[in-house]
């Protein structure tokens, strides 16, 4: 099987705070991958140490069959890649179409063939009325649709997208979701986070769920236990009792 | 704010307090400690040296003396004041109305609280003990109707927290349309820090000539009390002299103090001062007067403060207007924008930082606050030269003078230079992420502040030029002098801000949660400044030795040393940016680290 990402005992710690705690994860290419986890679970820091934000304590990594932790497979693997970091790289001072023509010519994209992207993305992804402002006056909606503008630009092999979803509006949301769907349909990966399992569910062709830093499942969607239901499957590794009604004792006193 | 309330913010500042102290690193919180038991020292005793100082002189004096020493109190708080407002010109509230906006409490609380909150500053907590001993060294020598002075001194504080208060109010309100609000502001600082230094230049410029007046002026009085004291033939005409400017400069001390009571009677900066005086000198009326005045003027700021911040609050925003829609770019004639540009001889990755850190500075207030400084540095130093004994005097330093207007000049945009992905923020992550070799980003940021630094630095050489000429040789010598004087100190501030790289505030330069170490070795480097570009002394030690052997009239020494040191320096920083490159590939994910943490 040919894998975009190959993760051997991945592990991150903070202090005595063990974040990833020797992963192996394996993701085919061409796949739609979502890496789901309740908060805190090790999502983030994990999509960092894939894309070089983050370096790991220990343990192997291999993205589109380099390793970030080597200087020069790294820059070869992050003209590869596109990312959406959890806390996005935008920069204040530049507008939305200047900080497109940045990422673009820092991939070597030409120059006619970068003006044409733009073009075609701005308006796509409803910015082009707002082309002009500075992203620093950006809503945080507008700012998450411009990073994943920014990380399409390249037409990357492997897409690394961390809440690509949150605070964008239903419209953009369907936009983004055909985009990601056509962009895999050609043979490209995605790696997505998220919190939404229902859109996990949708677009996704493979999951892993980690929890307290440990990867608990790893499967092609139609190979999940549970019935093949996510959500199920989601919270019986999670641990949660489904059967259980959550329970405030104020809320079962009557109200006014 | 019930009493409930007010325990659970107490409790809040205090949490939020001790947690800061322990992230903080146990060199920072003992150096704090320090800090604040040094602090405490200074209010102890510069309330016991006032009241000493008081009760050992008011006795005898006079109120004109009174009145000074209470001028020079208020002015020394009001420019120890001003400096702070410089440095944190933006309120930032210490309890955030947003956050307590959907709370049971009372806004009009957490509105004071906010407010009495700003009085804790290093200049309240220094001059309010200083004039708290002075009032009582009054109260002690001129008895019980001076503590007047304390209700004057409430006042006086009150008016001008509440006015600063409204100001800084008024500027967060402009912020939140946030390009418009970050030009006002960095228009509002240019004017203040103007203001501030107004006396500074009247002083050296306008001043300096006065001073020659009167040494020559002293110069006659001795000779003139010389002759007085000898039995010659001109003492007679010397002691009518001598009496005739005793008479004047009698008259002119009467001006002097009419103009300033009248000064201290109209500004309300000086009520204060003239309010104590009046007391000191039963003027009841006078005092009180004073004394009501402040308060109705901090009372009414106080009120508009509030008025803006509830609108703000409750409105939820700003003045309400039009954003304006940029013209649709024209047909035809299509200009290319800065950030597509291309640098010639220089790699695509590192020609696009280029333009865009450009674009950014050029945009981001925090340059524009930055470029202040050589416009004052050059005000300072252009009217000191200026002067012809000083032009007369520095004439023959033509080569030393150049290099320290470009060590200038160059000083005043070293904190860019030192910490250049400080102002990238989050952005940072994009260079992380990118497929550019790192020794390309460095040189790509390095060019991009080449226009400021290497315009500044033309700016001085000129401005040295027209004052004190040198010639033709001496003056393209110092434009390669400047030039290998940037790029000498893009080396040091490339290696700074991969190994000590600093997190901003927005809308300045002020370090966000810095670690002592990082601000100490900041400082440290602007102190390198000087021993790293001292190798440009060089050539003119040659040329200097060269001319005494009588060699360096046949060839332009000067201009061919630097043009050869500049050939090295290149060499040498081409050699870095590699070794640069690599360190910075090794170290990025810690950058990333200090440049995005909270």
């Amino acid at each position: 099987m040919d894998l975009a990402i190959r993760t051997g005992a991945l592990t991150r710690t903070f202090g005595s705070f063990c974040a990833v705690d020797k992963i192996d994860l394996e993701v085919p290419k061409g796949t739609f991958f979502g890496f789901l986890g309740p908060n805190g679970a090790g999502k983030s820091t994990t999509i960092k140490m894939l894309t070089g934000l983050l370096a790991p304590t220990s343990g192997r990594i291999e993205v589109l069959g380099q390793d970030p932790r080597v200087h020069a497979q790294a820059l070869v693997m992050k003209s590869r890649i596109g990312v959406v970091p959890e806390d996005l790289a935008l920069f204040d001072n530049l507008t939305a179409a200047e900080y497109l023509t940045f990422i673009g010519r820092m991939h070597s994209i030409r120059k006619d063939l970068l003006r044409q992207r733009i073009d075609e993305l701005l308006p796509l992804l409803d910015l082009k009325k707002d082309e002009t402002k500075l992203t620093v006056e950006y809503s945080s909606g507008m700012k998450k649709k411009l990073a994943l503008a920014a990380a399409l630009l390249p037409d990357p092999d492997l897409l690394f997208l961390d809440e690509p979803f949150e605070g964008v509006d239903a419209v953009a949301s369907r936009t983004i979701r055909k985009l990601l769907t056509t962009f895999v349909e050609r043979g490209s990966t995605v790696f997505l986070t998220s919190h939404v399992l229902e859109i996990v569910e949708r677009l996704c062709t493979h999951v892993g769920i980690i929890v307290g830093g440990a990867l608990v499942e790893q499967a092609a969607m139609d190979e999940l236990g549970s019935g093949g239901s996510l959500e199920a499957r989601f919270l019986e590794v999670v641990g949660t009792d489904v059967e259980q009604d959550p329970q405030l004792s104020w809320l079962e006193e009557p109200g006014l | 704010m019930n009493l409930g309330h007010l325990r659970a913010t107490l409790w809040l500042r205090w949490h939020i307090l001790r947690n800061r102290i322990r992230r903080g690193g146990k060199l920072s919180n003992v150096l704090f400690g320090v800090l604040l038991v040094l602090i405490l020292c200074a209010c102890v005793g510069v309330f016991f040296l006032t009241l000493g100082l008081g009760i050992e002189h008011l006795p005898g004096a006079e109120p004109k003396d009174v009145l000074l020493a209470w001028i020079a109190l208020t002015l020394g708080f009001l420019f120890s004041w001003s400096i702070g407002l410089v440095t944190d010109l933006q309120r930032s509230d210490a309890m955030s109305f947003k956050n307590l906006l959907h709370l049971p409490v009372s806004l009009s609380w957490v509105f004071l609280y906010n407010y009495l909150s700003s009085f804790v500053s290093l200049s309240v907590a220094i001059f309010l003990p200083a004039m708290l001993g002075l009032s009582l060294a009054m109260v002690v020598t001129h008895g019980p109707p001076l503590l007047l002075c304390f209700p004057l001194l409430l006042g006086f504080f009150g008016m001008v927290t509440c006015l600063t208060y409204q100001l800084r109010g008024w500027l967060a309100r402009l912020m939140e349309d946030k390009r418009r609000g970050r030009n006002i502001i960095a228009a509002v600082t240019f004017g203040f820090v103007l203001l501030v230094q107004l006396p500074n230049l009247i002083n050296i410029g306008v001043h300096r000539s006065d001073r020659d007046e009167r040494h020559r002026e002293r110069e006659e009085l001795r000779e003139l009390r010389r002759l007085a004291h000898e039995d010659g033939p001109g003492k007679a005409e010397a002691e009518a002299k001598l009496a005739r400017r005793a008479e004047e400069r009698a008259q002119d001390e009467l001006a002097l103090e009419r103009n300033i009571t009248l000064a201290t009677m109209l500004i309300p900066a000086g009520w204060l001062p003239y309010g104590v005086r009046a007391t000191a000198e039963r003027r009841w009326l006078r005092g009180g007067l004073c004394a009501v005045g402040m308060f109705a003027i901090g009372a009414w700021s106080l009120r508009r403060s509030y008025r803006t911040t509830m609108l703000s609050v409750v409105k939820g925003g700003g003045p309400t207007r039009e954003v304006p829609v940029a013209p649709p770019p024209s047909v035809g004639k299509r200009t290319t924008p800065m950030v597509e540009r291309t640098l010639p001889f220089v790699s695509e990755g590192a020609s696009s930082i280029a333009y865009a850190s450009l674009r950014g500075l050029l945009r981001a207030p925090e340059t524009k606050l930055l470029l202040l400084s050589p416009v004052f540095i050059l005000a300072v130093f252009g009217v000191l030269l200026a002067r012809p004994s000083t032009r007369e005097a520095l004439s023959s330093f033509a080569p030393a003078l150049s290099l320290g207007a470009i060590t200038m000049g160059l000083l005043s945009i070293v904190q860019v230079l030192q910490n250049q992905f400080g102002l990238d923020r989050a952005g940072f992550r994009a260079y992380v992420l990118s497929p550019v070799r790192r020794d390309r980003i460095l040189l790509g940021k390095n060019l991009a502040t080449a226009p400021l630094g290497l315009g500044i630095g033309l700016i001085a050489l000129v401005a040295v030029q027209l004052l004190i000429p040198a010639d033709a040789e001496h003056f393209v010598g110092a434009c390669l002098q400047l030039v290998s004087a940037y790029i000498l100190l893009c080396a040091l501030g490339n290696t700074m801000s991969i190994l000590s790289p600093m997190r901003l505030k927005e809308g300045g330069f002020k370090a966000a949660n810095a670690k002592f170490k990082t601000i100490l070795w900041q400082l440290l480097a602007v102190f390198l400044v000087p021993l790293t570009l001292s190798p440009l002394a060089l050539p003119s030690a040659a040329e200097f030795v060269l001319g005494l052997q009588g060699w360096a009239r046949a060839v332009p020494v000067y201009p061919l040393l630097h043009a050869a040191g500049l050939v090295a320096v290149c060499l040498l920083y081409r050699w870095m940016l590699l070794r640069q490159g690599e360190l910075l590939q090794n170290r990025e994910q810690q950058i990333l680290d200090v440049l995005t943490r909270d």
